[in-house]
């Protein structure tokens, strides 16, 4: 884990000082394009071009970077447990716990210290999910 | 004089000379075109498979790790279960003969309990004072990371033949089944996920709302895994079976009900099967709708079995169905399904008040895996 992650760093660095040069290069050659135009009134149109291609590769090279990792599904999701009284109908929501199953012995009700059972176990929906399910059709 | 500036002073020359250079890159690049294109396509295509194929591989290793990670957790023996992981993970299932359909149905179960069996003696060997939930659910899980090594390697098979043959063809169809594939390998890795922790899934929802109706009432195993309540309901007697919890385990609902009709001769006015149901994109999840026949998924013999007795006995069929999409059955319960056990219950109760008089008996079964609910 530590080695992969460490391969990432260095990636990383790489990226970066690549999109550094990248962008040096590009600022030069704008340079030398507006000094071209104002000794020679000539634009540069290749050199611009290049310069401005190279410019927009370090933009899309950042936000590449700067994105989330997709999700694979092995993300632990968010996961809560309902516990309920069966004589005073208390209720109550908690973090799930390992060992936690549906319709097991739960923890005493704090109103009539009766023993309460879990009543539900569900994961909470994320909002990407909502986002892509949604629809006026 | 630099070369810039000799450029720059030659105007009309340059002008000529770009002209004909973009006019040659474009004939370049049309002849290119038609004598090529589709070879460029297809190593389009074999670059974006390769992309989903190297993600699937990290998938399918992510899926090992966590087996084996889990499995070495439970253990108290110190054992190295890598090389029997490994070794079931290479499993396969040969299904039987149809060419001869007579007796399918009996050689399919046969084969299926045979298969189920090895599954268990195996997490039964490699953690040998492991109580029947954990085998359940680690059986479920070395499932799901079988299922996740098999698509990978389907996926791999196609790629390296589109690869060889540069066929068109082949490269198009697996490319075009790739979301679907994509989409499906998340599901198992997040029913991995559920396994491990134990947590219901989504295709629990027919054992849980079972498990809501047989509360507090007594209960007996009728056929393997498979437990049963005679719940009072709405002055009939309701006969409410699932799967054996809180393991992972769908049990035996088909051999369950064919062995109470014949104890009851025939005796029942109706049978409610709920189970979960795949929905259409723009259905919303977790809505409840009704239906008649057997539903019960999986290969086929609990299906088999129900419609044979139902027939036998002529008994009228109803099903709950609970609309889940194909990410939600295998992965942790969502929220919008688990809040769909009261409206199943009311249409239960309403199907049971207009389709039945005081006092029948009717049958209720709760289809699915059972992981995170007991009864």
């Amino acid at each position: 884990m530590s080695k992969s992650s460490g391969d990432l760093r260095r990636t990383q660095i790489y990226f970066v000082l690549m999109i550094i040069v990248l962008v040096l290069l590009s600022f030069i050659t704008l340079l030398q394009v507006f000094r071209t135009y104002e000794k020679k009134g000539y634009v540069d149109y290749l050199s611009l071009a290049l310069s401005i291609s190279a410019l927009t590769l370090s933009a899309y090279l950042i936000l590449q970077m700067r994105m989330k990792p997709q999700k694979t599904g092995f993300e632990p999701p968010e996961v809560f447990t309902i516990i309920r009284c069966p004589k005073c109908g208390f209720e109550a929501t908690r973090k799930f716990k390992e060992g936690d199953y549906i319709l097991k012995e739960a923890e005493q009700c704090p109103k009539c210290k009766e023993p309460t059972f879990i009543y539900m176990i569900f994961r909470k929906t994320d909002e990407e999910e909502k986002k892509r399910e949604r629809h006026d059709l | 004089m630099d070369i810039q500036s000799t450029f720059a002073s030659q105007t009309p020359f340059q002008d000529n000379i770009v002209a004909v250079i973009l006019q040659v890159l474009w004939l370049a690049f049309f002849a290119l075109y038609m004598f090529y294109g589709q070879k460029i396509q297809v190593k389009i295509m074999l670059k974006e498979i390769e992309a989903s194929l190297f993600r699937l591989k990290m998938m399918r290793n992510r899926g090992r790790e966590i087996t084996i990670s889990t499995i070495k957790s439970i253990s108290k023996n110190g054992d190295d279960p890598t090389e029997r992981i490994d070794r079931l993970l290479e499993h396969v299932y040969i299904p039987p003969v149809n060419l001869d359909p007579s007796g399918i149905i009996r050689r399919l179960e046969h084969l299926i309990n045979v298969r189920d069996f090895k599954f268990k003696e195996e997490v039964k060997m490699m953690i040998p004072d492991a109580d029947d939930a954990q085998i359940n659910n680690l059986t479920n899980m070395i499932e799901a990371a079988t299922a996740l090594n098999q698509i990978y390697k389907i996926v791999r098979h196609y790629f390296l033949i589109g690869k060889k043959t540069s066929s068109f063809y082949i490269i198009l169809q697996l490319q075009m089944i790739l979301p679907q594939i994509m989409m499906e390998t998340k599901a198992y890795a997040r029913a991995l996920v559920a396994f491990k922790n134990g947590q219901p899934i989504g295709d629990g929802i027919g054992p849980l709302i079972a498990a809501r109706l047989m509360r507090g009432s007594e209960l007996y195993e009728i056929a393997d895994d498979t437990v049963i309540g005679r719940v009072p309901m709405e002055g009939r007697v309701a006969y409410v079976l699932k799967a054996k919890g809180p393991g992972g385990n769908v049990g035996k609902p088909g051999e369950a009900i064919r062995q109470l009709l014949e104890e009851k001769e025939g005796e029942i006015s109706r049978i409610i099967i709920i189970d979960a149901a795949q929905k259409f994109e723009g259905e919303k999840p977790g809505e409840v709708i009704e239906g008649t026949g057997v539903a019960i998924g999986g290969p086929g013999v609990d299906k088999y079995k129900v419609e044979e007795v139902a027939t036998k006995y002529k008994i009228p069929l109803s099903a709950i169905l609970i609309k889940e999409g194909i990410g939600d059955v295998v992965s942790t319960m969502r929220k919008e399904i688990a809040d769909s056990v009261n409206d199943a219950i009311d249409r239960i109760k309403r199907i049971i008040r207009e389709t039945t008089k005081e006092g029948d008996s009717i049958i209720i079964a709760g289809i699915g895996n059972t992981i995170g609910i007991a009864q």
